[in-house]
This record gives C-alpha cells, sequence and structure tokens, in this order.
C-alpha cells in the first residue's frame, strides 16, 4: 500500500495527536501557540505543513519530535504515548525514532562530514553505516570535508544523512530549503522524497514556501494555531518539477 | 537614561553570573591590592616611626678603635652626630630561667641622641642607680616583667641581682634578633636589658665590646657617608660595620616586609590579569553575538565612535564595580592587617594611614583592567561592515584536525564525539588561550604561596633536623671547670655530651669583613651537619674554616683563600684557609674543628671551650631536662634547640595565614575565570548542543563532553601554570634569601599535584553552573534559530 493510498486520517496512522495544545506564558502574556490539534500521519507520508510565521507548525513539529512537551493533549508514535515518557526515555525516542533537519543545518564545525554523521550514528549504534549515508546523499567524496569547504546544500545534505544514518521512523524537516537556491533545494526535497518513498518512513517537512507542498503526499495548512486546512494529494509532483 | 545605556545594563543583566564573576575577580585583586599595599605602607611607616623617636643609628661600627673611629666619622660629609657606647653579651636569669642576654649600655642622666629607647612602662634609668635596668618588650611581655621585678646578670664577679625600672622598645630590637646569625631567636633563650653604662664597667671585658653609632643629618648623601663610614672603620681595625639596612632586627624586618611589597604588586596583578582575560571573553561573546544588533546601530546612524564606547563601558563599568568596593574592603582590611601584624611583632607604635597614591593607583588599575580587556572587541565591535555584520553570528570556529590528533595519531581514531572535545580547543583559540591564561595565573597565584610555604617549612625542618642536631647548647659561665661537661652529662634526660665553643668573630678577607659566630666542634661531632657547596669536604675537616656560603660573594671568597678571624675580647686573633663553603638555612656561621682552633691559637682545647652540645632523651620532659641543666653551677645559659624550633613555627604564623590566605583566593580566582570562560563556550555553542540533544544526545553524554572539553583546557593551562608558578616561587623566595636566610625553593613533590588537583577540582566546581545552563537549554527554541 503506497502512503496515498493510505488514509490519512486512519486509526492505525503512525502519528496521532489528540486535542493537543501548546501555550507559552501565563496570564496575560499566556500565547496559545497551538489549539487543540487532531491529527494522524499514516507511516511512509510526506506530509508538508504550511503556514505562515506564527501558525504553530514548528510547535507541532517539535512536539512531535519530542523536544517539546504538549500544554494539552496526548500524541502517539507508533501506539506509545509519548506523555508517559520519562526524560531519559524520551531522549531514547528522539534517538531511536527521529530524525531532525533544521533551516541552519546545525552542524558541529570542528568535525568532518563523515564524522558529523558518525557523531549521531555513534548515538544509535550505527556508525558503520555513516558513509554510506553520505554517499546516499551524493557526497561520498566530501567525506573528510569540513562544514566551512561545504556549500550550504552540501551542509544541509550532511543534515539529511545525519539524521538518516540512525534509520528514524520519522524523519522531521523544519524549513529544509529555507537557506538554499532553487537547484539546491529541489536536491535536498528529492533527498527527502527519497527517504519517505523509499524507507517507508514518514516525513513531515514544515516550510512556509507553499511550492513545496505540491510534491507532497499530503498537505496540511495551518494558520494561528490550528489545522485550517488538510489536503491528501493523490499525484504529487517529482521533487525535480518544484518551482519556486 | 539613554537607551543605550539602558541597553549597557541590561546586556549586564542577562549575563549577570559571568558579569559578577568578573566583577568579583577584580574586586579580589583590588581588595588584595589596598590590603597588602596599604598594610606594606602602614608597616613601613610604623617602623620608620620608631626609628625617628628613638633616633635609630645609620651606620653603626663594632670593635676597633671606638673613639677614633667616632672622631673620624663626625667629618664623614652627612654625619649629623656621632656616639660611642658599650655592648655585653652575658648571661641573664629570669624567673629561674638561664638565657643569652644583651645589656646595651646608656647615659643614665638622659636619653642618647642616638639609638635611644621608647620607654612604655616605668622610667628611664637614674643615674648612680647601676641596678636599675629597662628590660627590652619582647621579654619583658614574655616573662611577664614589670617595673620592681628582679633578674640577674652574670657579671664578672658572679650573680648580680638587678631591678627593672621600666618596660622599653628599641629600633634596634623591634624584631628581638641577636645577630645576623640568629635572627629567629626563642624569647625563652634571649633577653635585652639597657642598663647604666657603669653597670657595663662590672661585666666580664671579654664579653663587652664597643660601638661606634652615627646618625645622619637631612639630606645626606647616605650612601657615600656608609661608604666612607665603612672605610674608617676598616682603618680602625673595627670587627663588624654596617648600615641601618643591614642591623640585624632592620634586616629581618626588611626582607620581611620586602617580599611583602613584591606580593602587594605581584598577586593582584595576577588577579586583574585573570580579571581582564574573563572581561575580555565575556565582551569578545557579547559582540559576536550581537552582531546583528551592531550592524542595526551603524546602519541606522549609529557613529562608530559610539558603538565603541558603548562596549568598551561594559568594561569601565565592570572594573568601576570591582574597584570601588575592592577598594574600600582592601583599606579596611588593612588596618586590620597592620594591627595583627604589629602586634605579633610587638611594634610598639602602630601608624595607620590612608594612602590616597593606593586609591588612585588602585583605580587606574581596576577600571584600565576592565577598559583594556574590552578595547580590542569594542573596536572590533565598531569595525564591523553593518550589511555584513546585519547578517547575524557567524559560524563558530573552522574546521581542522587539532594539534594533539596531529601529535598523536591514534587520538584520530576517537569517536566522533571525543574528537569534538578534543577539537573544541583549537575551535576559539583567543578564548582557549583566555582560559589557559587564567589557569595558569590561578596556578602562578597558588604555587608560588604554596611554594613559599613549603621552602620555609623544609628549610626549618633541614636546620633543626640535620644542621642543628643537639636538642640544647647550654654556655658554660667563665670559671667553669671542664668538670661541668661530665656533671652536664649526668642530668637526668641527658643523652649527649659535646663540647663546644662558641665566639663572636669578624671574619676579614681583602674585599672586607663580616660579623658572624665562629663556632668549633669536635671533627666527629654529632650534633651539627655539615652540607657542603659544589663539593666541599663532607664534614668538619681536620684544617681550615667551613664558611656559610653567602661568605662566597660578600667577601669573594673561594676555597683555599685565607680569611682573618678576629675576636679582640677574647683575644682571638687568627689567619685560616678557608676548606669548604656549608649550605644551611639559617644564618652565615664560620665553624673551625675544636682541636684545630686550640692549635691555632696555642691553648689547650678546655680552656676554649665555652658551651656544651647536649643531646635529650626523647621521652624525656625537656622544659624539666631544660631546668635541670640551668641548675647546673657553671652554666650560664641554657638554648633550647626545640624551643627555638617552635619560636620559627610561631613567627611563621602570620606568615601562613597571608599565604593560606592566597591560596584561597587564588582558587577562587580560577573558579571565576573558568566559570566565565566555560560559560562564553557553552553560550557560543547553545544551539549545536541543543541539536545533539535534539538527535537523542543524553544529559549526561553531553555533560561528560563539555566537562571533558573544559578539563582538558584546564590542563593546557595547568602545565605551563606548574612551571611558571615554580619559577615565580623560586624568584620569590630569592628574594627573602640573604646571609640571615638562605631560602632556596625546596617545594614538596606533591604540591604541584595538589595545585594541579586543586584546579582541577576548581575547573569541576565551575562546571556546575555551566551544565546547569545546558540542562536548561530551550531545545525546541534554539534549534530554529541561529546560535545567538
Amino acid at each position: 500500500m503506497t502512503p496515498t493510498e493510505a488514509s490519512a486520517r486512519s486509526g492505525d496512522a503512525g502519528l496521532e495527536l489528540r486535542g493537543v495544545g501548546k501555550t507559552y506564558g501565563s496570564g496575560a502574556v499566556a500565547v496559545q501557540a497551538l489549539k487543540h490539534v487532531d491529527l494522524g500521519i499514516a507511516p511512509g507520508q510526506f506530509v508538508v505543513i504550511l503556514g505562515p510565521s506564527g501558525s504553530g507548525k514548528t510547535t507541532l513539529l517539535n512536539i512531535v519530535g519530542g523536544i517539546e512537551e504538549p500544554s494539552e493533549g496526548s500524541l502517539s508514535v507508533a501506539g506509545q504515548e509519548l506523555a508517559s515518557l520519562s526524560r531519559a526515555e524520551l531522549t531514547r525516542y528522539r534517538r531511536e525514532q527521529v530524525g531532525f533537519v533544521f533551516q541552519f543545518f546545525n552542524l558541529v564545525p570542528t568535525l568532518t562530514a563523515l564524522e558529523n554523521v558518525e557523531l549521531v550514528a555513534e548515538l544509535a549504534g550505527q556508525s558503520e553505516r555513516s558513509a554510506e549515508a553520505l554517499a546516499d546523499v551524493g557526497l561520498a567524496d566530501r567525506l573528510e570535508r569540513f562544514p566551512s569547504e561545504l556549500s550550504g546544500g552540501e551542509q544541509q545534505r550532511v543534515a539529511i544523512a545525519r539524521a538518516l544514518v540512525k534509520r528514524p521512523r520519522l524523519l522531521l524537516c523544519d524549513e529544509p530549503t529555507g537557506s538554499l537556491d532553487l537547484d539546491t533545494g529541489r536536491q535536498v526535497l528529492a533527498l527527502l522524497h527519497a527517504a519517505s518513498r523509499g524507507d517507508g518512513r514518514t516525513v513531515v517537512v514544515v516550510t512556509h514556501n507553499s511550492a513545496i507542498a505540491r510534491a507532497a503526499d499530503r498537505v496540511i495548512r495551518m494558520g494561528s494555531g490550528e489545522i485550517v486546512a488538510d489536503e491528501v494529494q493523490d499525484s504529487p509532483i517529482g521533487p525535480g518539477e518544484v518551482v519556486w | 537614561m539613554r537607551v543605550l545605556h539602558r541597553k549597557l545594563w541590561r546586556d549586564m543583566g542577562a549575563r549577570r553570573a559571568q558579569f559578577l564573576a568578573v566583577v568579583v575577580t577584580i574586586g579580589l585583586g583590588l581588595t588584595l591590592f589596598a590590603l597588602s599595599y596599604d598594610a606594606y605602607r602602614n608597616l613601613l611607616a610604623s617602623y620608620q616611626r620608631v626609628f625617628d623617636l628613638t633616633g635609630f643609628a645609620d651606620y653603626t661600627v663594632a670593635g676597633g678603635d671606638t673613639k677614633a673611629i667616632v672622631s673620624a666619622g663626625e667629618t664623614v660629609p652627612g654625619v649629623g652626630a656621632a656616639a660611642e657606647r658599650r655592648v655585653a653579651d652575658v648571661p641573664l636569669r629570669l624567673d629561674g630561667d638561664k638565657l643569652l642576654g644583651r645589656v646595651v649600655g646608656l647615659p643614665a642622666s638622659a636619653q642618647p641622641p642616638i639609638n635611644g629607647v621608647l620607654v612604655l612602662v616605668g622610667d628611664y634609668l637614674t643615674p648612680g642607680k647601676t641596678g636599675g635596668v629597662l628590660v627590652e618588650k619582647h621579654a619583658a611581655e614574655h616573662f611577664g616583667l614589670a617595673p620592681g621585678s628582679s633578674l640577674e646578670v652574670l657579671a664578672a664577679d658572679g650573680w648580680r641581682t638587678l631591678e627593672m625600672v621600666g618596660k622599653a622598645a628599641s629600633a634596634e630590637y623591634l624584631w628581638p634578633a641577636r645577630s645576623r646569625q640568629d635572627v629567629l631567636p626563642s624569647a625563652d633563650d634571649f633577653a635585652v636589658v639597657f642598663a647604666s653604662e657603669a653597670l657595663l664597667d662590672e661585666l666580664d671585658p671579654a664579653a663587652v665590646r664597643r660601638e661606634a653609632l652615627f646618625a645622619y643629618a637631612g639630606g645626606a648623601d647616605r650612601a657615600a657617608a656608609d661608604a666612607a663610614l665603612g672605610r674608617i672603620a676598616e682603618r680602625h681595625d673595627a670587627v663588624d660595620a654596617f648600615a641601618q639596612v643591614d642591623q640585624p632586627s632592620n634586616a629581618a624586618l626588611s626582607e620581611d616586609i620586602q617580599g611583602f611589597g613584591a606580593m602587594a604588586v605581584m598577586f593582584p596583578a595576577l588577579f586583574l590579569g585573570a580579571a581582564g582575560m574573563a572581561t575580555y571573553v565575556l565582551l569578545t561573546r557579547l559582540v559576536l553575538a550581537q552582531r546583528s544588533q551592531i550592524g542595526l546601530m551603524l546602519a541606522n546612524g549609529f557613529g562608530r565612535g559610539t558603538v565603541f564606547r558603548h562596549y568598551l563601558g561594559f568594561g569601565l563599568v565592570a572594573g568601576l564595580l570591582g574597584t570601588v568596593p575592592g577598594l574600600a574592603a582592601g583599606i579596611l582590611l588593612a588596618r586590620s592587617v597592620t594591627r595583627l601584624y604589629t602586634d605579633a611583632i610587638s611594634v610598639p607604635v602602630r601608624v595607620t594611614e590612608i594612602h590616597p597614591e593606593t586609591i588612585v593607583v588602585g583605580l587606574l588599575f581596576g577600571v584600565g583592567a576592565g577598559a583594556l580587556a574590552t578595547l580590542a572587541p569594542a573596536r572590533r565591535a565598531a569595525k564591523l561592515p553593518p550589511a555584513t555584520a546585519m547578517r547575524g553570528a557567524e559560524m563558530g570556529g573552522r574546521g581542522g584536525q587539532s594539534l594533539l590528533e596531529r601529535i598523536v595519531p591514534p587520538l584520530r581514531r576517537l569517536p566522533a564525539r571525543w574528537k569534538m572535545v578534543v577539537r573544541g580547543i583549537a575551535r576559539s583559540r583567543r578564548r582557549s588561550f583566555s582560559t589557559a591564561l587564567g589557569v595558569v595565573f590561578a596556578a602562578t597565584l597558588i604555587l608560588t604561596s604554596w611554594g613559599m610555604i613549603d621552602t620555609t617549612q623544609t628549610l626549618l625542618a633541614r636546620q633543626f633536623g640535620e644542621v642543628q642536631k643537639q636538642d640544647a647548647q647550654v654556655y658554660l659561665a667563665r670559671e667553669a671547670s671542664p668538670a661541668v661537661a661530665a656533671e652536664v652529662a649526668g642530668v637526668e634526660g641527658v643523652v649527649a655530651v659535646e663540647p663546644a665553643a662558641d665566639y663572636v668573630v669578624g671574619v676579614r678577607s681583602a674585599a672586607g669583613s663580616y660579623q658572624t659566630s665562629l663556632v668549633a666542634f669536635e671533627r666527629d661531632t654529632v650534633m651539627h651537619g655539615f652540607s657542603p657547596v659544589s663539593g666541599g669536604p663532607d664534614g668538619l675537616p681536620a684544617e681550615g674554616l667551613l664558611l656559610g656560603a653567602a661568605l662566597r660573594e660578600r667577601l669573594d671568597l673561594a676555597v683555599g683563600d685565607e680569611v682573618e678571624v678576629v675576636q679582640p675580647g677574647a683575644g682571638i686573633t687568627v689567619r685560616e684557609r678557608v676548606a669548604g663553603f656549608v649550605d644551611e638555612p639559617l644564618g652565615t656561621y664560620a665553624y673551625i674543628a675544636l682541636p684545630r682552633l686550640a692549635e691555632v691559637l696555642g691553648r689547650d682545647p678546655d680552656e676554649i671551650v665555652n658551651s656544651l652540645m647536649v643531646g635529650m632523651d626523647p621521652a624525656a620532659d625537656t622544659a624539666r631536662v631544660r631546668d635541670r641543666l640551668a641548675a647546673v653551677p657553671g652554666v650560664a645559659a641554657v638554648v633550647d634547640s626545640r624551643a627555638l624550633e617552635r619560636a620559627a613555627d610561631d613567627y611563621m604564623g602570620l606568615f601562613y595565614a597571608f599565604v593560606g590566605l592566597m591560596v584561597a583566593l587564588g582558587a577562587v580566582m580560577a573558579l571565576a575565570l573558568i566559570f566565565t570562560t566555560m560559560s562564553a563556550n557553552i553560550s557560543e555553542r547553545v544551539t549545536e548542543l541543543a541539536s545533539l540533544r535534539a538527535a537523542g544526545m543524553g544529559r549526561r553524554t553531553l555533560a561528560r563532553l563539555i566537562t571533558g572539553e573544559n578539563m582538558l583546557l584546564t590542563v593546557l593551562g595547568i602545565v605551563p601554570g606548574l612551571i611558571v608558578g615554580y619559577l615565580s616561587a623560586r624568584v620569590f623566595m630569592a628574594m627573602f634569601s640573604s646571609d640571615l636566610f638562605s631560602f632556596d625553593l625546596a617545594m614538596r613533590p606533591t604540591t604541584p599535584v595538589f595545585v594541579a588537583v586543586a584546579l582541577l577540582v576548581a575547573a569541576l566546581l565551575s562546571q556546575w553552573p555551566v551544565l546547569r545552563a545546558v540542562d536548561r537549554v530551550d531545545m525546541a527554541k534554539v534549534v530554529r534559530e541561529r546560535s545567538q
């Protein structure tokens, strides 16, 4: 079954949010970033969450990634309730099931591309896969380069390899093409797409770039902390066709 | 308040812990400076006041034709007054104890113009009342004497009773040094009384020496006058001649106070250096974090000068906030330190003043340290091109293998996370250098201080364990028969007795004269250890003299040279070859074999023996043995070596306290500096660390990595720090070294280890708030922003 064939709102979704809300601060300065969000994402889907700044999309991503706790509601990944996890268990959850890709790459500048990937691979006991992960993202000839010796696109590919090397169930990407030009952005998008298609991994991309949405299996639009639209695309375009 | 000022205060508030650490370090430096410098100046002023009140001699000549010396000396330009007096070293009996005494002759009718006394209790001498004496402050207080108390002096015809008429202080005995060889006497063993010149007539003439005293007129060329009087002294066969600065008490105090003065400058300088490093690190980090703000300011028309002054203000404010309370605390504490110090050594006059130069210099240094440290980052901020600056912070550090990996290739196979640790050092070289330099400062401060304690303790242990091995030295009365030795040997608790001769002599060479003690032992003595210097004889030679190493330079001597040993009072004038030099921590003595001394004097050894070296049963009650020894007829005085050792330890108490304070402050300095630099290190990498946490790196793993990097940096500072600290301790001890003390650095091998461990502990403690900050990092917030 392909993701597009799966019911986006199915009860056996790999990822399920029930009434999730997030409020920052309290009293007069309280800001409600997420308002009672219900959402299910099936395994293997390539999902794009669209929305303007402040719409709550990154907060949603962070909650799914286990680096932020919801103020209300519950969240389960593959049937596991995140609310019931201790801090150490949450760390293990991130280590084993989640891969993050950030807009600004967040590589360690003193480590080579290979070492940056190894750093995370070692955590998951997968260090032997580091070179292969970099080869998968087309950087087989850049293993010993330091971040300062790589272009922005190459750095983002290292970041993707770093996220994928531990074979996470979820790949969460926050504006992964935000700092890249069109061509490089397409290459990165292709990698994320492949991660979803090839390995049946759930990929969630948060962006305000609506052009990217055309390549997604499912597009969720957010505004003011709420899901304002949720659309399944039966015929997404290939990443190479995306234009912005 | 201008908005920029408000921003400055808020920037400080946002980094209050680091800012406070900088302020505290500056404050501590200034406290230390004001405390030690003001106390130093107060002590100098207190001593000087006593010198002025008593007319302390500017130049003293002992022995020779003193009348002729006085006559000739009076014609020397700059000499304002000259006088003659007599001084006798004779045993005293106080409260049943027999001890070494000194009777200083004074005119009974009025205070002398030179080397007078301050009568603290009771009255001055009365003409015609020969037995009325003034007892020097230290002895009077130690033995609890008051006007009316009795004491005895060994006169030419036996013990003579004296009456104390007053308690007096003298510039010559501010520090109760018996001689330059005996600057750490025990109050149990040595006492000074000031008596009418008439009393000196009753004493053993051999024990009496004449002295010529000179006081200079205001504006005199002291160096020229010293030199002229030295030449006169030599021409008239003086045994010893010394300027005020070399007078035993003054020399001992000067040694001490010069060290104090050096510490008053060097140690605070280390603190200010460390504070400067911390300020530099903090502001560099601030400028980096505020690049976009700086760009915005410049783009909006703020002048570069305004931006420069804004960031310079950070250092100025830190300097001021640290300096003002630091100086105030230091000035207040200086009064207490002056009081403690003057009480500890019984200085009769205490001068406590506020020295405006302390405040001016303190302000300049404190605020200057803050401003200087911020100069470079403030300039960097002002020079930033606005467009570049507005792009925000640049990626922190460039890649590359670390030096360690290049030197130790196996390190290249370390797991990636440990490579991150190793390479983190080179990531911000300036900051790493600052941290390491701060650790070097702290190590220097602590090791220098600790090294001084070690050296003092080691050398005292050596002096009383390996050099002076006797438990007591018994001085014999002139009329004592050789049978006294047998009686002393029979005293309960005495296990060994050796005859010895101990004379105050002048040792002369072509280069000059030096007054010291000539001590003669049996050749196979077990009461004294001789440590030869550079290949000299191991033990007392059959012929020739062993001289304290300081005389090599002082009298320009080498092994084989001939010197003249003169003691007019005892009729000793011999020429003898220098057989070798000995290295002894305290004093500079001359040694000779007893048979050889008898031979060159042409006398029977029994005739020249004037003291006995005594070994006691370790289980014996030394105080009781001492009493029994004193009760033996023919025993004039007993000097208890163990009491001497205890006294030396007591004298060191204040020194230990001061140095201990330095060690503690050094640790605080290390803590503050490491905390500041580590905090900057972490805040620069917060995004990176948050990303690792997001990727599933546990808190403990992350804490281990951060701690590992910081510890590595600390170790990099500790290694040179220990080397610099060792060298600095050597320099410091050399400052204290002279013919009075031979303070070659003697650091225990464990001390650098303890210092290294202490610094590592300080670094570990400083991790705690840093790791807490890492723990509190809001991953969600940080990972979606550039490092701020």
